[in-house]
């Protein structure tokens, strides 16, 4: 993300939550050099979640990104993703925001498990 | 066998003359090699932490700028930290891009630990791997010219496992403002920052 912008470029990230985990140590850099970063994540282990192993990020996720400077909306309407993501795109591109777009499972879907 | 690279002949052979070439170094030792070959200059961009992050900078770097060589230049610990960015940079193959790993086999900035590299993991066989059609090893020191030229010009993406030797060279002085290489860089590239 950090060196499309140093070339010029626009880039999202676009991860489920687990995602954020793994990247708290290389978010570093957005605060390092102030980049921008725009990051639309799907919320597993949160509305509808039926996988145990899921639970902890989903319950940990939002602080992580708090932590990690990020101001996050969480959308649960389909019909406001569109807006969400204009926005986020603005601050973060405009005001090289730290941006993150959550979709709860509300929008996505949650994976149905027998048992 | 003791390795015999030297980093820093290395990398100014790379760099030295081609200030056109933008240069991305991983923490550690590989920025202060960096600086060394050209000093703080506008195309270079040196991470101080987001340890595995090199490659991937590059990456994007080189789809925004196709026309621009971009080359990483990373100690093997930085690399194997993000192993799984070789696998990414396949997704895309950007063929003006280089890796170059500097590879002493040990995390000599923490105090000298080995890293997997010490104990039998070959970077370059990882590379080619993940699909890097150019992936080789520079282990003697009279192929250091041929290697110069293939990182400068070969069509990527291209890996290279430089075997350097185990030398702590001197510092030099360097700017860790992320936010000042990051606004000369794209005032260099784009006119504005």
């Amino acid at each position: 993300m950090a060196g499309a912008w140093l070339g010029g470029e626009r880039s999202v990230l676009m991860m489920q939550g687990s995602g954020v985990g793994n990247c708290m140590n290389n978010f570093g850099i957005t605060i390092a050099g102030n980049f921008p970063l725009l990051t639309i994540i799907t919320l597993r282990g949160s509305w509808g979640e039926g996988n145990p192993w899921m639970l902890y990020q989903g319950r940990t996720m939002e602080r992580m990104l708090d932590l990690a400077g990020f101001m996050a909306t969480v959308v649960d309407d389909a019909a406001n993703v569109e807006e969400a993501v204009s926005v986020a795109a603005q601050t973060a591109f405009n005001a090289s925001g730290r941006m993150a777009v959550i979709l709860s499972q509300r929008v996505t879907g949650a994976k149905k498990f027998k048992r | 066998m003791t390795h015999q690279i030297d980093r820093r002949a290395l990398v100014k052979a790379i760099l030295g003359d081609r200030k056109d070439i933008i240069g991305i170094s991983g923490l550690g030792g590989a920025g202060y090699d960096l600086t060394a070959s050209r000093g703080d200059h506008d195309l270079n961009f040196c991470l101080h932490g987001s340890m595995g992050g090199a490659p991937l900078v590059a990456m994007g770097l080189a789809m925004a700028q196709p026309d621009r060589r971009v080359v990483a230049v990373l100690g093997d610990g930085d690399m194997l930290m993000g192993i799984g960015s070789l696998a990414t940079i396949m997704t895309e193959r950007p063929k003006n891009l280089a890796v170059l790993v500097l590879d002493n086999g040990y995390y000599l900035e923490t105090g000298g630990q080995k890293t997997a590299a010490s104990h039998g993991t070959d970077l370059t066989a990882m590379a080619a791997a993940a699909g890097f059609e150019t992936a080789k090893t520079l282990t003697d020191p009279n192929d250091m010219a041929d290697f110069v030229k293939m990182i400068q010009e070969a069509p990527g993406p291209i890996f290279v496992c430089a075997k350097i030797s185990i030398d702590k060279p001197e510092t030099v002085p360097k700017t860790r403002d992320g936010n000042n290489m990051k606004l000369r860089m794209r005032k260099a590239l784009l006119g504005t920052e």
